[in-house]
C-alpha cells in the first residue's frame, strides 16, 4: 500500500507538473483571482470577531439591564454589513474569473489533445476504438475543468482561509484553539484511508465508462444492421451487463463519500462540544467570555465547513486526475509517423518515385508487402491489379507514409520520401481512398476540404472534370448544400464522384486511386473514364483497379499476389505471358464476350 | 419543469428509498440543529453560575448528537445518493431501448457524437439533478423547517425578520435561473457539435491525413471550442452573481438578528443564550440557502438535459410492429405496387431535432421512388439495374421497411408490409447493405450475428459460400480474425463477403443484396453469385447492381431511373430493345472489348 501511495503521490505530481504550462499561459487571470483571496481570508476572520464585540461591549452588559450599552451597536452593525457586501462581491470576481481561467485552460488542453491526435498514425486508431478517444478529447477535458475553474483556486483560498483562521485562533486563546483540533488527528487518519479507496472506485469507474461508451458508439453507428438482424436483444443484454458492472463500482464509490462526508461533519460538531466544554471552563473561571466563545465557534465553523466541501469535491478531484492521466497518456503516445522540422517541401519531380524493395506489415509477423519494388516515372500512368488481399491498399498506404513499411523506402528522385515534411509529402499525391468519407459540411467545402490551395475556381473546376456537376446542380444550394453525417443525404455513387473531384481540386503532382471505381455503375464509370483521361494526360499516376477497365489508359501494369510484385508490362505483354493476369482478365471478360455482340466500336473516350 | 413532471416516474420508482433516505435525512438535520439549542442552554448555564461538571453534561450531549448525526449522515447519502446511480442506468437503458427501435431516418438527423454526448453528459446531468441535487435539496428544506420551529420557540419576532431576506432571495433566483437555463442549453448543444467534429475527425483520420487536413481540422476544432467556451462562460457569469446575492441575503439576516435581539436581550424578552443560539441558526442557515442556488443550478441543467434525452425518448418509432400482426404466411414472395418515396418526409417526422433542415435541403429533389412496380416469386432471382442515384438501394431498402413505406405499397405474400410483425418481416429476408458495417469481434462472430444459434459449422459453411474460404482469403487468423473496429483490419471486399456471410447464415427465405460485392473483384463476384444461383431452390434473391455481369443470369431485371422502373424483362429481351440497360449493357460490352487492345 505505501508503495502504491507513493506511485500515487508522483502521478499526481507528475499531472501538476504536466498542467503547470496551461496554468501558467493564463497566470495574470489566476493572480488576479488570487488577489481576492487575502481580502476574502480576512473578511471571514473579521466577521466573527465583530459578533465577539457585539456580544461582549453590548449585548451581554444590556442583558444585566444596562440599556446604555446598546449605543454605537449599530454602527458595528453597518460595519459587518459593509464587510458582507465587500465579501460577496470578492466572491462575485473570484468566481468569474476562476471561470474564465478555467475555461481558457481547458480550450488550450482540447486544442493540445486534438492537434496531438492530428500527429498520430493510422496504426494508434487501428489500436484504440474511436469512441474511447473521443472520451478522452470531451468528457476527460471536461472532467479536468472541474480540476481547475473549482479545485485550484478555490483550494488556494480554502487554505488561506484555514491557516488564517489557526493562526488567529492561537493568537487569541492557544489552549482554547488545541482543544478545538483535538479531533484533527482522527480525522486525517480517516480521510487517508478513504481517499485511497476511492480513488481506486473512480479509477475503475472510469475505465468502465469507457468500454461502455466505446459499446455505445459502436451499438449507434451499426445500428441498422442490429435492426436487420434483429438483435436488438442480445445488444440490450450486453450492454445490460457492461451498466450493471459499472453500477456496482459506482455505488461502492457512493459509500466511500458518504463515510468521507459524515466524518468530516462528526469531527465538527465534536469540536464544538469540546470549545464549549473548556470554553465553558474557563468562563466560569472568569479568562474567557461568552462572545469568545461565540467567536470561535464561528472560526470552527469556518474550519470545517471547506473541510466538507473538499469532501465533496473529492469526487471532482479524483475524476480530474484520473481524466488527466489519461489525457496525458494520450499525448504522450509518440506520434509514430513525423518528419524534420526544417525538413524540405516536396510539391514536385523530375524523373521518378521508386518504391525500393518496400515490406509492411499491419501486425508484427504478417506481412501483406514482401518486398515491393515498384518504380513511377513522371508522366507515367502505372496501374496496379491483383485480387483482392494482394496488398493493392497497403502499397497505397505506405507511399503517403499512412503507415511506415518495416523493411525499404521510398525514394523521389532518388531521395528518401521521409525527408520530406510529412504534409507535403501527403499532398503530393492526390488521392482518391478505398472508403470515400464525407464531412457535415457544404459539397464545396468537402471537395476543396478548407485548404488555402484551393480556391472556388478549382473547386467548380474540379467538379465539373468528374462531371459531378450534373448531380450538383440538381441539388436546392448546388454546391453550398450542406451535407449530413458522411455525406448521408447522397447516394454511394455521388459519394464517390465527390472523392474524385476532393482528389483532383488541389492539382496534385501525383494522382493515386484507391479501387476508386468499383462501385459506380458503368455508366458513371465511363463518365469518369473521360475525366480520368483528361487529367491523367498530363500527370503521373498509380491507380489501383479491380476493374480492368480502368487501366487501358495505362503505360504500365504491376500485378501483385500475396504481397510481392509477380508480373509487369503492358496489357499486350502481360496476356502473352499467360500468367496471373491473363487469368484475371479471363475470368473477368470471358462471359461478357460470349453473350456481346461482336462489334468492334470504340465509342468511349480512348 | 413540465419535463421533469413527464419523468417523475423514473424518481418516483424509487419512491420508498427515497422517503427512507429523507427520514434519515430529518435525523440526522434534527440531530444538527438541536446543537445551537444546547449550546444556547450551555451558555445560559454559565451565565447563571454553571459547574464543570455540567459543562460536561452539555459537551457529553453533543458529543451524542455528533454520533446520531454522522450514522444518519451516512445512511441518507448511500441512500440517496445510490438512486441517482440507479436512476443513471435505468434512463441509459431506457434510452438505449428507444434507440434501437428507431428508423435509421432518426439516424440521418441526429449524428452518432451528438447521440453520444446526450447518452454520456446529459445522463451525467440528469444524474446530478436526482442525486445532489435531491439531497441538498430535501436538505435544505429540512434545516430550514427545523431552524424555524426551533427559532420560533426561541423569539417569534427575531425568526421574522430571519425570514424576511427570503422573499428577496426567491425573486433574485428566480430571474437568475431562467437566464442560466437558456445558456446551459446553448452550451450543451455547442458541445454536441464539438464532439461531432471530433467523431468525424477521428472516423476520417485516413482522409484527414490523407489530405493533410490537420490543420484545417484543428482551426475548425478551435472556432468549435471557442463557441462553446463561450456559452459556458456566459452560463459563469450569471451563476457567479446568483452565489454571492443569495448569500448576501443570509447577511441580512446576521444584522436584523443582532439589530433587533440585542435591544430585546436589554428589554429582558431574550436571554443571552437564546441570542448565542440564534447567530448559529443564521450561520447554519447560510449554506443551505447559498446551496439553493447551486441546487436551482443542478436542477435546471438536469431538466435541460432529460429535454434532449426526451427528443430521443419521444422520436417517433415511424417504422414499428402494428398492434395485431397479421402472419407471415407467404415464403419468398415479394411485391412492390405504386411505392412512393421521399427522404424528405422521413426526416419530417424528425423536424424540430434538425429533421427540417434535411427536408429543406432535400426539397427540390426528385422522389427517391416513383411509382414503383416490382414482383418477386418465391425462387425466383431478381436484379434491379440503374445509373447511380436512381433509387436502387432505396427500393430494395423499401422491403424490410428500413425506409417508411406508405400502406399497401409493400406486400409480402399477400400481407402488406406495414400489417406485419417487423422483426418476422425482417428475418423472412436477409439483407446485405452496400455500406458494409462490422463489429469488432472476430469474423465467425460477425457473421454468427446474422443467427446467435447457429453452430461453428453453419458459420463455416456459410462463410465458404459467400466465397471465404478462410485459408485463401487472406485472413491472418481464419475465421478467428479480430476485424478491428469499423472492420478495418479487413480489405473492403473481406469486409463485403462477412456481411454477406452474415446473411447467409440465417435461413432467411429471400436474400436481399444491395450492391453487396462492390469491392470483391469480378472473379470472387461470378463464383458467390454462382453459389448463390444454386441455391434458388431454397431462397428467394433480389439483387442491386452496377454491374450488368452480375446479374444478367436473373429471371428478370428491373431497369431504375431517377427513381422509377423504367423497365423490366430478361436480360435477352431488354438487350432486344433500345433503352437504357441496352445502352449500360453496350458500354460494358466497350469497355470489355477496350480491354482486348
Amino acid at each position: 500500500m505505501g508503495v502504491e501511495q507513493e506511485e500515487r503521490r508522483s502521478r499526481d505530481l507528475r499531472i501538476l507538473k504536466r498542467l503547470r504550462p496551461y496554468v501558467q499561459e493564463h497566470g495574470g487571470l489566476l493572480l488576479l483571482a488570487s488577489l481576492t483571496l487575502p481580502l476574502l481570508a480576512a473578511a471571514q476572520l473579521v466577521a466573527p470577531y465583530l459578533l465577539r464585540l457585539a456580544i461582549d461591549r453590548h449585548v451581554t452588559p444590556a442583558a444585566t439591564g444596562d440599556v446604555s450599552a446598546l449605543e454605537g451597536l449599530w454602527e458595528l452593525i453597518l460595519v459587518f454589513l459593509a464587510i458582507q457586501i465587500g465579501e460577496m462581491a470578492m466572491r462575485f470576481v473570484q468566481m468569474y474569473l476562476m471561470q474564465l481561467a478555467g475555461q481558457r485552460m481547458m480550450h488550450d488542453l482540447r486544442m493540445a489533445t486534438f492537434r496531438h491526435l492530428q500527429r498520430l498514425s493510422m496504426s494508434f486508431f487501428d489500436r484504440n476504438p474511436i469512441g474511447r478517444v473521443m472520451t478522452r478529447v470531451t468528457s476527460d477535458v471536461e472532467t479536468l475543468n472541474e480540476l481547475m475553474s473549482q479545485g485550484i483556486v478555490a483550494m488556494a483560498r480554502d487554505l488561506v482561509t484555514l491557516l488564517g483562521i489557526v493562526a488567529v485562533m492561537l493568537w487569541i486563546d492557544w489552549r482554547l484553539t488545541l482543544a478545538s483540533f483535538v479531533v484533527l488527528p482522527f480525522l486525517v487518519v480517516i480521510l487517508g484511508a478513504l481517499r485511497v479507496r476511492l480513488r481506486d472506485t473512480y479509477d475503475r469507474s472510469r475505465t468502465m465508462v469507457a468500454r461502455l461508451n466505446a459499446f455505445l458508439q459502436e451499438s449507434l453507428t451499426g445500428m441498422g444492421v442490429i435492426q436487420v438482424f434483429g438483435q436488438q436483444e442480445r445488444k440490450r443484454d450486453e450492454f445490460r451487463a457492461l451498466r450493471d458492472d459499472l453500477l456496482w463500482i459506482d455505488l461502492s464509490g457512493v459509500r466511500y463519500s458518504s463515510f468521507l462526508s459524515a466524518s468530516v461533519q462528526a469531527a465538527t460538531t465534536v469540536a464544538t462540544a469540546l470549545v464549549l466544554v473548556y470554553g465553558g471552563f474557563g468562563i466560569i473561571g472568569g479568562t474567557v467570555t461568552v462572545g469568545l466563545l461565540v467567536q470561535f465557534l464561528e472560526y470552527l465553523r469556518r474550519f470545517y465547513m471547506p473541510l466538507e466541501d473538499l469532501s465533496d469535491k473529492y469526487d471532482t478531484l479524483q475524476r480530474a486526475a484520473a481524466s488527466a492521466n489519461k489525457i496525458f497518456a494520450l499525448l504522450n503516445e509518440p506520434p509514430a509517423i513525423t518528419s524534420e522540422v526544417d525538413a524540405p517541401i516536396l510539391d514536385s519531380f523530375d524523373d521518378e518515385i521508386h518504391l525500393e524493395n518496400l515490406t509492411f506489415a499491419y501486425d508484427e509477423g504478417q506481412p501483406v508487402l514482401k518486398g515491393i519494388d515498384l518504380r513511377l516515372r513522371r508522366g507515367e500512368k502505372v496501374a496496379l491489379v491483383g485480387a483482392t488481399g494482394a496488398g493493392k491498399s497497403s502499397v497505397v498506404k505506405v507511399l503517403q507514409r499512412l503507415y511506415e513499411a518495416q523493411h525499404g523506402r521510398v525514394t523521389v528522385d532518388g531521395v528518401d520520401a521521409r525527408k520530406f515534411e510529412l504534409g507535403s509529402l501527403r499532398r503530393f499525391f492526390g488521392t482518391v481512398p478505398q472508403d470515400v468519407f464525407l464531412f457535415t459540411d457544404t459539397i464545396a467545402a468537402n471537395i476543396g476540404l478548407g485548404s488555402e490551395h484551393v480556391d472556388d475556381e478549382a473547386i467548380r473546376r474540379a467538379a465539373s472534370l468528374v462531371e459531378a456537376t450534373e448531380f450538383i446542380d440538381e441539388l436546392p444550394e448546388q454546391l453550398d448544400t450542406l451535407l449530413g453525417e458522411r455525406g448521408a443525404n447522397l447516394s454511394f455513387g455521388e459519394r464517390q464522384l465527390l472523392a474524385f473531384a476532393r482528389a483532383l481540386a488541389s492539382d496534385p503532382p501525383v494522382l493515386v486511386l484507391d479501387e476508386a471505381t468499383s462501385s459506380v455503375d458503368s455508366e458513371t464509370e465511363s463518365r469518369i473514364q473521360r475525366a480520368l483521361h483528361n487529367l491523367v494526360a498530363d500527370r503521373t499516376a498509380l491507380i489501383v483497379a479491380h476493374r480492368l477497365s480502368t487501366i487501358r489508359e495505362v503505360d504500365r501494369i504491376v500485378v501483385l499476389h500475396h504481397g510481392e510484385v509477380r508480373e509487369e508490362g503492358t496489357h499486350e505483354e502481360l496476356l502473352a505471358i499467360d500468367g496471373i493476369y491473363a487469368c484475371l482478365y479471363r475470368l473477368q471478360y470471358d462471359s461478357m464476350t460470349l453473350t456481346g455482340p461482336a462489334e468492334a466500336a470504340n465509342t468511349v473516350s480512348a | 419543469m413540465s419535463m421533469l413532471r413527464s419523468y417523475a416516474h423514473l424518481f418516483m420508482r424509487y419512491r420508498l428509498r427515497y422517503a427512507f433516505g429523507m427520514m434519515v435525512l430529518l435525523a440526522t438535520n434534527a440531530a444538527y440543529m438541536a446543537i445551537p439549542r444546547v449550546f444556547g442552554a450551555a451558555v445560559d448555564a454559565l451565565e447563571g453560575g454553571a459547574t464543570q461538571r455540567q459543562m460536561l453534561l452539555y459537551g457529553g450531549a453533543i458529543v451524542a448528537l455528533a454520533a446520531a448525526q454522522a450514522v444518519s449522515r451516512i445512511a441518507s447519502r448511500i441512500c440517496i445518493l445510490g438512486i441517482s446511480r440507479r436512476v443513471e442506468y435505468d434512463l441509459k437503458e431506457l434510452v438505449n431501448a428507444r434507440l434501437v427501435r428507431l428508423a435509421p431516418s432518426f439516424y440521418d438527423v441526429l449524428s452518432t457524437g451528438d447521440l453520444m454526448s446526450r447518452l454520456t453528459n446529459d445522463v451525467m446531468l440528469v444524474r446530478a439533478m436526482g442525486g445532489p441535487g435531491v439531497l441538498y435539496f430535501t436538505n435544505a428544506v429540512l434545516l430550514w423547517t427545523l431552524g424555524v420551529a426551533f427559532m420560533v420557540t426561541l423569539s417569534w419576532q427575531l425568526t421574522l425578520v430571519v425570514l424576511a431576506p427570503l422573499p428577496l432571495m426567491a425573486w433574485i433566483i428566480r430571474g437568475m435561473t431562467h437566464r442560466i437555463r437558456a445558456y446551459a442549453v446553448a452550451s450543451r448543444e455547442s458541445l454536441g457539435a464539438l464532439n461531432t467534429t471530433v467523431q468525424e475527425n477521428l472516423a476520417g483520420a485516413q482522409v484527414v491525413r490523407a489530405f493533410d487536413l490537420q490543420n484545417v481540422q484543428a482551426r475548425r476544432f478551435d472556432e468549435r471550442s471557442q463557441d462553446y467556451v463561450g456559452w459556458a462562460l456566459k452560463e459563469s457569469w450569471t451563476r457567479a452573481q446568483m452565489i454571492p446575492l443569495v448569500g448576501l441575503t443570509g447577511g441580512l439576516s446576521y444584522v436584523g438578528v443582532l439589530g433587533l435581539g440585542a435591544p430585546l436581550v436589554a428589554a429582558g424578552r431574550l436571554s443571552l443564550g437564546d441570542l448565542v443560539a440564534f447567530i448559529s441558526y443564521v450561520a447554519m442557515l447560510a449554506v443551505p440557502t447559498v446551496a439553493f442556488g447551486w441546487i436551482l443550478t443542478l436542477i435546471q441543467r438536469g431538466s435541460a438535459a432529460l429535454e434532449r434525452l426526451d427528443q430521443i425518448l419521444q422520436a417517433p418509432e415511424t417504422i414499428a410492429s402494428p398492434v395485431d400482426p397479421e402472419p407471415l404466411l407467404a415464403t419468398g414472395g415479394i411485391s412492390v405496387r405504386s411505392l412512393t418515396f421521399r427522404y424528405a418526409d422521413a426526416a419530417a417526422a424528425y423536424g424540430s431535432m434538425g429533421g427540417d433542415e434535411i427536408g429543406a435541403s432535400q426539397q427540390g429533389r426528385r422522389a427517391a421512388l416513383l411509382d414503383v412496380d416490382l414482383d418477386l416469386a418465391p425462387g425466383e432471382f431478381v436484379a434491379v439495374v440503374g445509373r447511380v442515384g436512381s433509387g436502387k438501394s432505396t427500393l430494395l431498402k423499401a422491403l424490410l421497411r428500413l425506409v417508411e413505406v406508405p400502406d399497401e405499397t409493400v406486400y409480402v405474400g399477400d400481407a402488406d408490409i406495414n400489417r406485419l410483425d417487423l422483426r418476422q418481416l425482417r428475418s423472412h429476408m436477409a439483407y446485405v447493405p452496400q455500406d458494409d458495417f462490422l463489429f469488432s469481434t472476430p469474423v465467425s462472430s460477425n457473421i454468427a450475428f446474422g443467427d446467435p444459434t447457429a453452430s461453428s459449422e453453419d458459420v463455416v459453411a456459410a462463410a465458404f459460400r459467400a466465397g471465404l474460404d478462410p485459408k485463401t482469403s487472406g485472413l491472418s487468423q481464419g475465421l478467428e480474425t479480430e476485424v478491428g473496429e469499423r472492420g478495418l483490419n479487413l480489405s473492403g471486399g473481406q469486409r463485403q463477403r462477412v456481411a454477406l456471410a452474415r446473411a447467409m447464415v440465417t435461413d432467411a427465405a429471400v436474400l436481399v443484396l444491395d450492391n453487396a460485392l462492390s469491392n470483391v473483384d469480378t472473379e470472387t463476384e461470378r463464383l458467390i453469385l454462382a453459389g448463390l444461383t444454386q441455391e434458388q431452390q431454397r431462397r428467394s434473391v433480389i439483387v442491386a447492381s452496377n454491374r450488368i455481369t452480375a446479374v444478367q443470369d436473373a429471371d428478370r431485371i428491373y431497369v431504375m431511373d431517377a427513381g422509377r422502373v423504367i423497365d423490366a424483362g430478361c436480360h435477352d429481351e431488354l438487350i432486344a430493345r433500345p433503352g437504357l440497360y441496352a445502352a449500360m449493357h453496350e458500354q460494358q460490352q466497350i469497355s470489355a472489348r477496350l480491354e482486348r487492345y
